[in-house]
Formats: C-alpha cells, sequence, structure tokens
C-alpha cells in the first residue's frame, strides 16, 4: 500500500517535472508543440460553396418566405404607427391593473408615455413589430417541438442537445448565413429571433408535460379518455404555469435578439440606434443612453407584463371588461382627433430630452475630464497587471515599458523554481490537486494563456471531462477541440477562453462576496434583487454602453462588459445557496460552538457549494455570449472572427467560429455541471416561477 | 359459486423488466418454468398465477402488506397496466385481449376506480372532476351537470361543487373521488386503498358509508387494502397475497378457523373472533330440534359476541335457525372452545 502510494507520488512527480520543462523551453521541445492539425480554411469554404448552391437552387422558396415575413413585419410595422400612441398607453395600463396591480399599471404606462414623449416611438415600435411577429413563429415551433420532445423518448434524446446548441452558438454566427439566404431587412432578424427565442419555451412544455403525475395519466385513462382527450383536459392545463414562465422567457429572448439583429442594419429600429451612438463612444453617450433606456423600458415592462400575465390568479378587479373597452376607444379617438397637437407635444418634449442628453454628453466629457486619469489608470492596471500577463506571460509582459521595472532570467529561473518546487512539495505532501493547480497557474502567467501547447489544452481539459462528467464526453471534447483546430480557429479559441477566464475571475472575486453578503442581510437583498432583475432581463447591448462610455473602446471595456452582465447569475446563486442552508444544520454548529465565520466556512459554503457551482456555470454561459457582443468594443478572438464573418457575408467563417464558441460553451456547461453534481444535492433556481 | 362471475381472473401474471415480453413469449410447462425465466431475465414479478372471481354484487378485498402485488393486479385488472399473462374476464369477455379502443368504451361504462391518493385534478373544480368521465364519454354539459350534482349528493358533499381539490380536506377529496368513480355508474367498483391515507376517525365513517352505499347500490367490488381489519368489516370474501401470489382465499371466518400457514395464521390473530364469527361457523347441524325449555332462538349470522350477551341470563344452547327454521344447535362452550382456538 505504503509502496503504491510511493510510486504514485514518483509518477506523478515525473509528470510534473515533464510539463514544467516542455512549457519552460518551448524551443526546445518545439516537436511536441508544433502547432496541431489545420485545415484552415477548408471547412468554412465548404460551407460557403454549399449555402451558394443551396440558394442558388431554392431561390423562389427563399424569396417567398423572406416576402411573407417581411411583409408581416411590415404590416405590423404600419398598425403600430397607425394607432395612436395614447390608446398603447392605455392598454398596457389596463394590462398590468387586470394582471396584477395599479402599480404595475402605472409603471407600465409611464414607462411607454416615455417611449412617445421621448421622441423615440417610430423606432420603438419598429423594434416591436419584429417582437411582435417573431413571438408567436416562435412559441408555435418551440411549442410543436416540446410537446413532440415529451411525448417520444427518441425525440427527447435528439432535441436537447438541439436546443443546447440553439441557445449557445452566438447569434452573430447564424445572422450571417440568414443574411446570405433571406437578405438584408428585419428578416433575418425575425429569423434570427425565432431560432433564439424557440427553446426556452421548448424546454418548459417539456419541463411542465414531464410533471404530470402518473397518478393523473391513470386517472384520466381509467375515466376514458382517450390520448387526445388526456393531452387537452389534463396534461395540457397541468403544464400551464410552466409553459407560461417558457412565454416570458421567449418574448424576452425574442426581443434581446431582435436588438441584437440590429447589426446587420437595414431596417430603422431602436437597437440600431443604441449601436450606431454606442460606436462613436463618449461623444454621443447621451443619444446611446436615451435609446438604451426604452430599450430597458420596453424589456421591463414586456418582463412584468409577461410574467403578471403567467401569475395572475382571479383578480381583485371586478369592472366588467367593456369599461377597459371604453377607455381604449376612448383613447384611440382623442388620439385621432388630437393628432397634430400630440405630435406637437412629443416633438417639444423630444427636443427637450435631446438637449439634456445633450447636457450628459457634455457632463459626461467633463467628469472624463477631470477623473479621465483615474479611469485610465483603473484601465491601464488592469491591463498591464492582469490581462497582459494572462493573456502573453510574465516573461513578455514585465518590460520596462509596461511594469517600470524587468524581469530578469535571474528572476525568471528563481520564480519558475520556485513554481516548480513548490508543486513537487505539494505532490510529496500527497496533494496532487494542488500541486498540479499550483504548477498550471504559475507556468501559464509564465508563458500567457494563448501561448499553451495545444495538446497541453486537449489534454487538460478532456482530463477533467473525463474526471466531471465521463469517458464519453471526454471523447466528445476532444473531437470537438479538434473540430476547432481543424477549422483554423485554435488561437481565436484560445484568445476567447483567456478574456472568459478572466472576466469569470472577476465575477467570482466580486460576485461571491455579494452573494455572501446578501445572504447575510435581507437589506442588501432587497437592494440587490430589483437591480439583479433588471439586469438579466435587459438585452446585451446595454451593457456596452457605460463600458465605452468610460473606458473607450478597448479590452478593458469588453472585460467590464462582460462583468456587468454575466455577474448576476453567480449573485444570485451563491445568495440562493447559503439561505438554503438547513436550519438543523446551523443549530448544530452554533450548538457546537462556531463562530459566524467558522460557520461560513466550515458549513454554509461547502453546502451550498454545488449550488454555487451552478450560478458559475451560468455566469460562464452569460461570459461567452456576451463575448459575442463584447467584438464591438474591443474584445477580439473567436466573437472577432463571427462577427467578420457576418460582416463579409462569409458564412463559413462565421458559422464555423460560431460552432467552435459553442464547443466551448458546451464543454464548460457539461464540466461545471458534472462537477456541482459529483459535489451533492443542488438549489436550481433557473426553472423557477 | 352459485352464480356466473362478473369478473374473474385466470391465471394472472404481470412481469415487470425490459425482458419481460421476452419471458411471455417463451413457451413455459409450469408456474415455476416462468418464475425462473423472469428471475433469470432480471424481471421482478408482480402478480403471480392470481385466479379469482367476484360474483355480481360481491364484495371482494384483495389485502396483503406492501409490495405483495395487490395493486399490480388490481391495475391488471382495470388494464392500467397490461397483464403479462393471462386473462381478465368482465361479463365473458377477456379485457387482456381488447384494443386500447374498446378498453376505453368499457371504462367509460363499466369500471369506476378510486385511487389512494385520490388522483383529483388540481386545475378541476370538484364538480369537474366528478363530471370528467362523463365529459370523456361524450355527455352533454347539463347532463354532466346533474349527473354530478347527484352524485355529489350521494357522497354528502352538497354545496362544495365548486371547491378545488386544495380547499377540500382528505376525507373531502377521497368522497369526491368515489363520486367520479361512481359517476358512469359503474358494474365493477375498484378501489385501491381509498381509505389509507385518511385519519382513523374519518376511515371509519367512510367505511360505514362505503357499506351503506353498497347495500342498495350493489356494485361488483375488487376492494385493495393492507389493513386486515378493514378488510374484515367491508369484506364478503377476502383473499391475501403475498410475493405476488394469493396464498388463501375465503370469507373471513373461513381464513380464522382455518388458516393454510402461519402467514394466514399471523395475519388473523388480532382479529375479533367473537366479532367476526357467526353462530353458523360453529353449530353442530341438526333440524330436528326440540324446543328446551331454557333455549334462546338466534340467526344463524349473529356474531359470538352478541350470542354471548343474550346468553348473559344463563341459557346454556341456542336454537341456530336460517330464515325462522331451525338449522342446528349452539352449547355454551362452543362459544368459548371457538374463541380458545385463538388463544393457542
Amino acid at each position: 500500500m505504503a509502496l503504491a502510494q510511493k510510486s504514485k507520488t514518483m509518477i506523478i512527480m515525473a509528470v510534473m517535472l515533464g510539463l514544467a520543462s516542455v512549457i519552460i523551453w518551448p524551443q526546445q521541445f518545439a516537436w511536441v508543440n508544433n502547432a496541431p492539425l489545420s485545415g484552415a480554411t477548408v471547412l468554412s469554404d465548404t460551407i460557403n460553396l454549399g449555402i451558394k448552391s443551396f440558394v442558388a437552387s431554392f431561390k423562389p422558396a427563399l424569396r417567398f418566405i423572406a416576402g411573407g415575413i417581411d411583409a408581416g413585419v411590415r404590416g405590423l410595422q404600419v398598425t403600430l404607427h397607425t394607432i395612436p400612441w395614447l390608446m398603447i398607453v392605455a392598454l398596457v395600463g389596463l394590462l398590468g391593473w387586470r394582471f396584477k396591480s395599479m402599480t404595475l399599471a402605472i409603471f407600465c404606462a409611464l414607462s411607454v408615455l416615455y417611449m412617445a414623449i421621448s421622441g423615440h416611438w417610430f423606432r420603438s415600435m419598429n423594434t416591436l413589430a419584429m417582437v411582435g411577429l417573431s413571438v408567436p413563429l416562435a412559441l408555435i415551433l418551440g411549442f410543436g417541438l416540446g410537446v413532440w420532445g415529451a411525448k417520444s423518448k427518441s425525440v427527447h434524446k435528439v432535441l436537447m442537445p438541439t436546443l443546447d446548441l440553439m441557445q449557445t452558438i452566438p447569434t452573430f454566427a447564424y445572422l450571417a448565413p440568414l443574411v446570405v439566404l433571406f437578405g438584408f431587412g428585419p428578416v433575418p432578424g425575425v429569423l434570427a429571433s425565432m431560432i433564439y427565442a424557440a427553446p426556452p419555451i421548448t424546454r418548459n412544455v417539456i419541463l411542465g408535460l414531464k410533471q404530470v403525475p402518473h397518478d393523473l395519466y391513470e386517472v384520466a385513462n381509467i375515466s376514458g379518455a382517450s390520448s387526445w382527450q388526456r393531452f387537452i383536459e389534463i396534461e395540457l392545463p397541468h403544464a400551464k404555469h410552466q409553459m407560461l414562465v417558457g412565454v416570458n422567457q421567449t418574448v424576452l429572448a425574442s426581443l434581446s435578439m431582435v436588438i441584437i439583429a440590429a447589426v446587420i442594419g437595414g431596417f430603422d429600429d431602436i437597437g440600431r440606434e443604441v449601436l450606431v451612438a454606442t460606436n462613436k463612444g463618449s461623444a454621443r453617450f447621451g443619444q446611446a443612453l436615451g435609446a438604451g433606456i426604452v430599450i430597458v423600458l420596453l424589456a421591463v415592462v414586456i418582463d412584468r407584463l409577461t410574467r403578471a400575465a403567467s401569475e395572475s390568479r382571479a383578480t381583485s378587479v371586478h369592472l366588467p371588461l367593456y369599461f377597459d373597452a371604453g377607455v381604449l376607444i376612448a383613447a384611440g379617438v382623442i388620439g385621432f382627433i388630437f393628432t397634430d397637437q400630440m405630435d406637437g407635444l412629443t416633438a417639444a418634449t423630444a427636443t427637450t430630452i435631446r438637449s439634456i442628453e445633450a447636457s450628459i454628453n457634455q457632463g459626461l466629457t467633463n467628469f472624463i475630464g477631470d477623473y479621465g486619469l483615474l479611469l485610465d489608470q483603473i484601465k491601464n492596471n488592469a491591463l498591464v497587471y492582469i490581462l497582459l500577463p494572462m493573456r502573453i506571460g510574465l516573461a513578455k509582459a514585465v518590460l520596462p515599458f509596461t511594469w517600470g521595472v524587468s524581469f530578469p532570467p535571474m528572476m525568471q529561473n528563481i520564480y519558475l523554481l520556485a513554481v516548480v518546487g513548490l508543486s513537487l512539495f505539494m505532490a510529496i505532501k500527497g496533494r496532487f490537486t494542488l500541486g498540479f493547480l499550483i504548477l498550471g497557474f504559475g507556468l501559464v502567467m509564465f508563458q500567457g494563456f494563448t501561448f499553451l501547447p495545444w495538446w497541453m489544452v486537449v489534454g487538460s481539459i478532456s482530463y477533467i471531462a473525463w474526471r466531471c462528467v465521463d469517458l464519453k464526453f471526454a471523447a466528445i471534447t476532444i473531437a470537438m477541440l479538434v473540430l476547432i483546430t481543424w477549422a483554423g480557429h485554435w488561437q481565436d479559441a484560445l484568445y476567447s477562453i483567456y478574456l472568459c477566464t478572466a472576466s469569470v475571475l472577476v465575477c467570482l472575486a466580486l460576485g461571491c462576496p455579494l452573494g455572501v453578503w446578501a445572504a447575510k442581510s435581507d437589506r442588501v437583498s432587497r437592494v440587490l434583487a430589483p437591480i439583479n432583475d433588471t439586469l438579466q432581463s435587459i438585452p446585451l447591448y446595454i451593457f456596452l454602453i457605460p463600458a465605452v462610455a468610460l473606458f473607450q473602446i478597448n479590452e478593458f471595456s469588453a472585460l467590464v462588459a462582460i462583468v456587468l452582465y454575466a455577474i448576476v447569475p453567480l449573485i444570485r446563486y451563491t445568495e440562493h445557496g447559503l439561505r438554503h442552508v438547513p436550519e438543523t444544520l446551523l443549530d448544530a454548529a452554533t450548538a457546537q460552538g462556531c463562530s459566524r465565520w467558522q460557520k461560513l466556512i466550515h458549513i454554509e459554503l461547502p453546502v451550498a457549494r454545488p449550488t454555487i457551482l451552478l450560478g458559475l456555470n451560468q455566469t460562464v454561459l452569460f461570459a461567452l455570449a456576451m463575448l459575442i457582443i463584447a467584438v464591438l468594443v474591443g474584445a477580439r478572438g473567436l466573437a472577432e472572427q463571427v462577427n467578420i464573418g457576418l460582416r463579409d457575408a462569409n458564412t463559413g467563417l462565421g458559422l464555423t467560429a460560431g460552432f467552435s464558441m459553442a464547443f466551448i460553451a458546451i464543454i464548460a456547461d457539461r464540466i461545471l455541471r458534472g462537477w456541482a453534481a459529483s459535489l451533492g444535492e443542488t438549489n436550481d433556481i433557473s426553472m423557477d416561477g | 359459486m352459485s352464480s356466473i362471475p362478473k369478473l374473474e381472473c385466470r391465471s394472472l401474471w404481470k412481469i415487470f423488466g425490459q425482458a419481460s415480453d421476452k419471458v411471455c413469449q417463451q413457451n413455459h410447462d409450469n408456474n415455476d418454468a416462468i418464475t425462473k425465466a423472469a428471475i433469470d431475465h432480471g424481471c421482478i414479478i408482480g402478480a403471480s398465477d392470481v385466479n379469482f372471481s367476484v360474483a355480481p354484487g360481491e364484495l371482494f378485498v384483495i389485502m396483503g402488506l406492501s409490495g405483495s402485488g395487490k395493486s399490480t393486479v388490481l391495475r391488471s385488472i382495470a388494464q392500467l397496466h397490461r397483464p403479462s399473462i393471462g386473462q381478465v374476464f368482465l361479463d365473458g369477455e377477456d379485457l387482456a385481449a381488447m384494443s386500447e379502443k374498446d378498453l376505453m368504451e368499457i371504462r367509460r361504462r363499466k369500471m369506476g376506480m378510486v385511487f389512494q391518493n385520490f388522483g383529483l385534478v388540481p386545475h378541476f373544480t370538484a364538480l369537474e372532476n366528478i363530471a370528467f368521465p362523463l365529459k370523456m364519454r361524450g355527455e352533454n354539459a347539463a347532463t354532466r351537470r346533474q349527473k354530478a350534482e347527484e352524485m355529489l349528493q350521494l357522497v354528502g358533499l352538497e354545496g362544495r361543487g365548486q371547491s378545488y381539490p386544495h380547499e377540500l380536506s382528505g376525507g373531502q377529496q377521497q368522497r369526491v373521488g368515489i363520486a367520479r368513480s361512481l359517476a358512469v355508474d359503474p358494474e365493477v367498483w375498484l378501489l385501491d386503498e381509498p381509505f389509507s391515507a385518511l385519519d382513523p376517525l374519518i376511515r371509519r365513517q367512510l367505511q360505514d358509508e362505503l357499506l351503506a352505499l353498497q347495500s342498495t347500490l350493489k356494485k361488483s367490488i375488487v376492494f385493495i387494502t393492507h389493513d386486515f381489519a378493514e378488510a374484515v368489516k367491508l369484506a364478503d370474501r377476502i383473499a391475501i397475497m403475498r410475493d405476488g401470489k394469493i396464498i388463501q382465499q375465503g370469507s373471513a371466518s373461513d381464513l380464522l378457523l382455518h388458516p393454510v400457514d402461519d402467514y394466514v395464521r399471523a395475519f388473523v390473530e388480532d382479529v375479533p373472533r367473537l366479532q367476526v364469527l357467526t353462530l353458523a361457523n360453529i353449530m353442530t347441524p341438526k333440524t330436528n330440534i326440540k324446543a328446551a325449555s331454557k333455549a334462546l332462538t338466534l340467526d344463524q349470522s349473529t356474531s359470538l359476541e352478541k350470542a354471548m350477551l343474550a346468553m348473559a341470563g344463563g341459557v346454556k344452547n341456542i336454537i341456530v335457525t336460517d330464515q325462522g327454521k331451525p338449522v342446528g344447535e349452539v352449547k355454551h362452550s362452543d362459544i368459548f372452545n371457538a374463541v380458545q382456538i385463538a388463544e393457542t
């Protein structure tokens, strides 16, 4: 036994030394570190050719579909522009009132009123027209798939990974082929939004139908129900609530995607306005913010209304429905009769708001003038001391020009000796995982993320996949990573992993403490909850606005935008996990004389760890999703390739890079979920109503 | 059996597991061969060679501990899961061989079932729950409503029709379950541990109501329970199950007086014999009886307990009658002997 342990230690130490030497002297071991197989552009060229011939042979069909969708959007657009805005204000107010409360009614009505008087009405309604068409399409598609998946085991098996792909492939990636197939304008946006927004409703339909208790099946059967009657009378009503949760998610996803689709242009919607203003940086911050607020309001109103609708029981409102009809007609009539006066009013208020935006610009310019030095310092410190070494390694990053000191060979050797020595020491102590972590971290910091040897990345990731999931998934991981290299995206993939890792580390450093704080203080929790809700329901673009305004366009802005979006799940899950530690366990700890800190460290965090890991998983996925948008403010890597693919209508490039990102997301997702599951019972909040 | 059975299970088997089809397709010489094949294929035997019949209007109780296969048998009768081997005859028609479509018709007209956990549909009101089977068979709204109200009254829940299941107590929920199962006027009534989830007082109350209902409705009933006292109270005949097999069936007093093995004996041990046994069980048959001076005349269905109370005045002999005619004789000592057997 002792001998076996000893030889195991020896072997592991040998492996550590081997790894270390190959990384420390890359030139000497060039034969192992050589670039892996790469088909360069073979794959993307093939895809491009395929799409081209597809378009050529199916032109009439594609034109027909595009025509239909285009007509639908235009029709909705004209309708929304014809209806007086006063009537829509009244409508959302009434809906809020009927579904929930007067508070919601006032909030919704005021939000829509702001859209009207801020001069964003026209573009908001254009966006709404696209959402209005893509939501029913997504619901029909998603509902059909969901029912099919719930009824057939074999369909379910194929559907689940497909849904994962539909949600993890960066949305830009399939915008490219959609543009090639259907041309510019609103059509690819609507279709992309349909693809992106269908999975939530599908998932919830499946979940809802699977939650129907077995008892009720027997009751239906013994009552002589046919399978169709059983479906209509028992299963659908039983799954209703879960499906409405899905509708809420689908509508929000659709809005988010419609906003993102503004990058393809050709349709004058609110997303386009934000995009254009954001790209102009701090000079147009006011405009970006103004339009951004409209998008946030749109999202929040839609979110609250659909959520209230899904939760609404018998309302306390007893007035008959013709009261509502009367209010609507009155608002409509007033709107029509006083069209000119209304337009004059909104024009005046819009002018006022424009001037406010201009003064915000001025204010920001002044702020940057006053605090620019500080902001630059923050940015530069982060870039130079953290991001740069992570990316290219201490050996190359530490120069008199950057750090103000040099990193002489002597020091480098001491550093390396310390890292290797410490990890070997840990191995002797029997703490192999810690040893490997120290070795890995130390050497990655030395050589840089983007210089990591191919075989080492593939080897360690698939090893982790094996330990956290299973051998089969390890094989799939290797296959996916090989595909990424073969498509010629290896360097870009490494860069994306690097930026994602950096963002996730920042999220961990900030999010976990915030989550703990929220779990310990109800007041903090009450403040954070609505902020988190809002951050989750607003479209991704909005996060770019403050990042760009404060830090211009560079890697750090990208990091800031990613962290803003991706930190939310970590805060939520940490709080959720801590708050669900069993009371008896805490009492037992108190009885044994634990201090608050000891309780937190030894009881609460370990018990909550699986749940926190699920949050980390969400954070990683959110970070990867944001990465693609963050291209617009200075991120590079795979995301940039996807963007180039979209810009140049190079479908092959966009798709291969997009799939590469999806692969990374899937690997990360499965590994983290496997890890969380192996640690014990998790407390998932993602499917809560 | 004097009359033609309403319901009959003939060598019924239910084998669970992925290879169950394979096991059933093979030809087996005898029951042991089936059992062996099932175990060899990693299957679990839910019911094994179950045979019994239920006469029209009879209340047949299947009793056994959890895992004994009693629910499996009931579900096999209802065809909620199809039997692996064997037949289930309802009015001479084999349900096990019937198509789903024909079964649907049978269930819509001839069968009602009550579930242990009530099985109420949470998004239906009590009335909608009761009317559900009627709706399934296409009755119009007015008929459904009228019939459901009637049923609600039958189970004593007038006025609670608009309540949702979660607004009702457990006992009330099961009343709704009973009303629903009776809504289609079934001929066969299947009850799967209907009172097990209720507290003792409500349980006793519902048992009494069930007996009262049955005295007028005269359904052919298969009633599942794990409570022997409940079985004794309700049953015309009882079958005791263990490991998927029926190990004995007969009237309560049969089981009491002639248990086939120690397992059955252990079950009947706690049963109050004075209440279960009747004069018919212990009398010495005699048709020519002289009316002795101190003799007492009692019907043969009188329980020993009542007979003893009647004898408290120092009566030594009882003349047992059936519909007024003397059929036998019971001595004072016979009653004590019958109780004493129980004690040994």
